[in-house]
């Protein structure tokens, strides 16, 4: 032992140590291999450009005293804006929405899918094959096409879920409240919370709770004292997830808070920096932005601890047992209708009415006289506008660019962390992390402020929307492709390296065919997203660089036109679907 | 350095791989007192050889074989293959995987399921170290599967393989890689022991057929010592022995070898001081027990604690009584118990405080409770000193 001590300068480090060693009948390796450090350093600083520099600019803009002037015009550092947010009265009522807003949903999304998930994975429940699906098909829509189908469905003027609630129960309901948001936030928020959760209850062993039932405990104690416990670290992280979504979202409080002046933090940043008056105050919007940022950062933290916690009830997975599922007796077939009910009125109904509005000549309710006077005429009106052309060419290349080059570098950033390909490559994946909790209006504000300074001439360009975009979903996108190459057996890879074949060739013969279906599962993910991605494409929008979704909604907002809105609505609708169709189509062909 | 080089080449003309003071710590470098996953490691392995790590589970089987691969890079030592200084860590040397003339078998096989079987085969001839191109690539994959029969499934995708066959294709690729070394992780390890018994045979088959030398992984002895021209003991990251498998059995170095294989009557010694005839003789728990063995290669240190140890075989029993003395070597016990296994009788024996195994040939009338007088004799015998 006395040797090693002794012999420990001249070792080398571990790791990086004697990569770089040139061994002279091998030139051309060396030089392939410099190049391969030189591509490393430009994603790096181009990683490191992306995720912190908005960071910087929004502490930075925070600390620049104006209310008018943008930030880079200010000179010398200051509190004020804090000083001004924290006696302002506003802030008082934005927080206390906030908070009933954010702490609503999750109590919404948390019933909703912690039943759904037990009634379809641990119960007998009929129709779970077709019902359990459905419960995830929102996902293909955008949250700006969702907001405004229940602005649809469930305004009080001639919303046909509002006016049926109003016959049957005398109630007057109206979307446009805080109850409203909260309930179609939670809606919005099952089908995530559903896929984290669903999964715990499936590997739940049901031995531990026949168990309990065979000693005579009822159903609710087995629920309390063995299922509970079980589940709830996964429960706990969807739930911190939720929380950060609610908190950073922007379409739903814009769409259904804003006409009767119901603001939460996203929606009043976004005010902020363009109210109707005109006049910008950079100084209030990035100092919210910075307490938003904050709350979802703790969140965050509390989040990570929670999934890491929940490897240490990998005991729960039970092999080789038969899953045998808790009998609802008389109470199937009711369970059943209240879960179809609750299907047909959260999911189809909303669509249904957004179809409806969009094909008929103004805003009407459901009738049966109605049908016979369905046109496609807002249909036409969208279409032969004069600059829907440009719009639909914009939103192509957006979404297209945009899910190509995050997909892209999250491959290239996860490879690199899994892989430890050089010293830093996991804190510059946990760096990405940092952008998860940026709103996107703040996101979409530091990229604004950044290049009306930078003399970078992107502003006013569809390139300022896809900086902004990959921005915001890299770090989605390099989780999942983070996860994917966990679970890939190393043996895979190392089998090909020691054959002679070169890294190159590895990456592209072997460990990206195996990456496939998570690639494209980030890719249709961004794709989605980046569809329905109101803030940043509001915030960066000129003259040039509408897309589908700030066209959306202008004519929801602006010109009030439903039909068409509807329209405009139906057609993202429909490309995302379509997205979401052939990419499962292609994988399931890979299958086979 | 370079003088030296010429030496070592000459030297070492005949070897796949040099291994010289491999150290391995996984904590980071700075920790003081850092423990090692291996230490020390020192070995060669002969061109066209069949040699074996075996030990316990985390004894740093793997972590050799992937220092070898160049898949970990060690702390300290130097690797050469034929010749040449794949990894030093004094000159800071790393020859990547990719460039070493190596080809693995991995523990879980890695046979890529988004391939075909002939093109997992293939994909050492189309992209490996040595690439050749054209119609020549199918058909010397083909041969390959033909040689594991493997032939008529190569249009198969892989995943449609049973164990075996994925043990075996990744074989034929192994060898396509037309590698000077072929290294292996534990490959027989997820097979029932039926097909394990027949792999092993076809592996030593291959492996001979190829002329290529083998550095295999194991924590199974009989696997160990069916397959192997040398066997390499290792125990927490070190050497314990290195030797043929008949060697290992009858002689072996230290107790950690004697009690890993096979079975053996280990008594730590009191004292040791030379006896007649070259022999050890030493103070046990039993008695003092005289040894012609002592371990192989080693300077007897007398008065230094270690191990007799005898094989239970070697253990003579006759029945005793109170007419029968015991002699030298001999000591008066009594039966524990007796199991009858077919074709001898296992014993278990109490002299003194000390249980004794034995194994006789079955026929005597040894019951439990029965006195008896056991011999150890002295040229069956070794002393170990650790
Ligand atoms: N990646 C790693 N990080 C840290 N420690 C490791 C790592 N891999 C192995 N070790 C440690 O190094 C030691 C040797 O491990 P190794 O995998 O070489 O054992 P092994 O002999 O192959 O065992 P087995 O028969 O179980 O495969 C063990 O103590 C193990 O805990
Ligand atoms: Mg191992």
């Amino acid at each position: 032992m006395e040797l090693t001590s002794t012999k420990e300068d001249d070792a080398p480090a571990a790791g990086a140590g004697g990569r770089d060693a040139p061994t002279p009948e091998r030139r051309p390796r060396t030089e392939r291999r410099a190049a391969g450090t030189l591509v490393n350093l430009a994603m790096i600083l181009l990683v490191g450009y992306l995720v912190l520099v908005p960071l910087a600019i929004l502490l930075y803009s925070s600390l620049k005293a104006s209310t008018t002037e943008l930030p880079f015009e200010v000179p010398g550092f200051s509190l004020d804006n804090f000083r001004a947010v924290l006696s302002s009265s506003r802030l008082g009522e934005v927080t206390l929405n906030t908070a009933i807003y954010v702490v609503g949903s999750l109590i919404v999304a948390l019933v909703l899918s912690v039943s759904l998930a037990y009634l379809f994975e641990r119960t007998d429940i009929p129709g779970r094959s077709f019902l359990a699906p459905l419960a995830l098909a929102p996902m293909a829509v955008p949250v700006t096409v969702m907001a405004i189908a229940w602005a649809l469905v469930a305004n009080p003027a001639n919303g046909p879920l509002a006016l049926l609630v109003r016959r049957v129960f005398g109630i007057t309901v109206d979307v446009y409240s805080l109850p409203g948001m909260i309930l179609v936030m939670g809606i919005f928020g099952v089908p995530s919370m559903y896929l984290m959760i669903a999964p715990a209850f499936a590997r739940l062993n049901p031995e531990l709770e026949e168990a309990a039932a065979t000693v005579g405990a009822p159903l609710w104690r087995r629920l309390r004292l063995i299922v509970f416990p079980l589940i709830t670290p996964a429960v706990s992280a969807a739930g911190m997830l939720l929380v950060v979504v609610a908190l950073e979202g922007f379409a739903i409080p814009a769409i259904l808070g804003l006409p009767k002046q119901i603001f939460v933090y996203s929606s009043f940043i976004q005010y902020s920096l363009q109210p109707p008056s005109g006049v910008a105050n950079y100084g209030q919007a990035s100092t919210y932005g910075v307490i938003v940022l904050a709350l979802s950062l703790v969140m965050l933290m509390v989040y990570r601890r929670r999934v890491r916690d929940t490897h240490r009830f990998r005991v729960v997975v039970g092999k080789g047992y038969r899953p045998h599922r808790v009998s609802l007796g008389r109470w199937r077939i009711p369970l059943f209708l209240v879960v179809s009910a609750y299907m047909f009125v959260a999911i189809v109904l909303p669509i249904v009415a957004l179809i409806w509005t969009s094909l008929s000549p103004y805003a009407r309710p459901f009738s049966w006289s109605g049908l016979s006077s369905m046109t496609l005429e807002s249909y036409r009106r969208v279409l032969s506008s004069s600059d829907i052309g440009e719009v639909l060419l914009n939103t192509g290349q957006v979404v297209l660019i945009t899910a190509t080059v995050t997909t892209a570098m999250s491959v290239w950033i996860a490879v690199a962390a899994t892989r430890n390909r050089f010293r830093g490559s996991t804190m510059l994946f946990e760096a990405t992390f940092l952008v998860f909790g940026i709103p996107s209006v703040v996101l979409g504000a530091a990229v604004l402020f950044l290049y009306l300074y930078l003399p970078v001439p992107i502003y006013g360009t569809v390139w300022i929307i896809i900086v902004a975009l990959t921005t915001r979903f890299l770090p989605r996108g390099s989780r999942m492709v983070h996860t994917a190459l966990l679970q890939l057996d190393d043996g895979l890879v190392e089998a090909a390296r020691v054959t002679g074949a070169s890294p190159m060739t590895v990456t592209r013969t072997i460990l990206l065919p195996l990456l496939r279906p998570a690639l494209w599962k980030c890719w249709l993910w961004v794709f989605a997203h980046a569809l329905g991605e109101l803030p940043i494409a509001l915030l960066l929008t000129g003259a040039d660089n509408r897309t589908l979704v700030v066209l959306l909604w202008d004519t929801f907002t602006s010109s009030v036109d439903y039909p068409e809105a509807g329209a405009l609505a139906v057609i993202i609708l429909a490309i995302s679907t379509l997205a979401v169709w052939l990419v499962n189509r292609h994988s399931a062909e890979k299958q086979a | 350095m370079t003088e030296s080089k010429g030496k070592v080449m000459a030297r070492e003309a005949k070897n796949s791989i040099t291994i010289s003071g491999l150290r391995k710590s996984y904590e980071q470098p700075s920790k003081a007192g850092s423990a090692y996953a291996i230490d020390d490691i020192s070995f060669e392995v002969p061109q066209g050889q069949f040699v074996t790590l075996l030990g316990p589970s985390g004894c740093g089987k793997t972590t050799t074989l992937r220092c070898v691969a160049g898949l970990e890079q060690a702390s300290e030592g130097r690797i050469e293959m034929g010749g040449e200084v794949m990894f030093d860590a004094r000159t800071k040397q790393h020859v990547r995987p990719e460039d070493r003339p190596i080809a693995m078998v991995p523990q879980s096989y890695g046979i890529w399921p988004h391939m075909r079987v002939i093109d997992n085969a293939a994909f050492p001839l189309r992209h490996g170290r040595n690439r050749r191109k054209g119609p020549e690539v199918r058909q010397r994959a083909l041969e390959m599967l033909e040689q594991v029969g493997l032939a008529a499934m190569a249009d198969r995708w892989a995943t449609q393989l049973s164990g075996g066959q994925q043990q075996r294709l990744a074989l034929a690729r192994a060898l396509l890689g037309d590698p000077q070394v072929l290294l292996l992780d534990e490959p027989l390890s997820n097979l029932d022991a039926k097909l394990r018994a027949k792999l092993r045979q076809e592996l030593r088959s291959f492996q001979e057929r190829f002329g290529v030398a083998a550095l295999y992984v194991t924590h199974d002895q009989s696997e160990a010592l069916a397959l192997s021209d040398t066997v390499i003991v290792m125990n927490q990251g070190r050497i314990e022995q290195i030797d043929r498998p008949e060697r290992l059995y009858d002689h072996p170095r230290s107790s950690f070898v004697a009690d890993f294989i096979g079975s053996a009557n280990l008594f730590p010694v009191r004292d040791a001081s030379s006896g007649p005839g070259g022999g050890v003789l030493t103070k046990t728990d039993i008695g003092p027990v005289l040894c012609a063995r002592t371990g192989q290669g080693e300077e007897v240190r007398y008065h230094d604690g270690g191990f007799v140890c005898v094989r239970p075989e070697d253990v003579g029993v006759r029945t005793g009584g109170t007419g029968a003395t015991p002699g030298d070597n001999e000591f008066a016990g009594v039966v524990e118990s007796a199991e009858y296994l077919g074709d001898r009788l296992e014993l278990v024996i109490r002299t003194g405080d000390v249980a004794v195994t034995a194994s006789t040939r079955a026929g005597q009338n040894l019951r439990p409770g029965g006195e008896v007088v056991i011999r150890l004799d002295p040229a069956s015998t070794s002393y170990l000193a650790s």
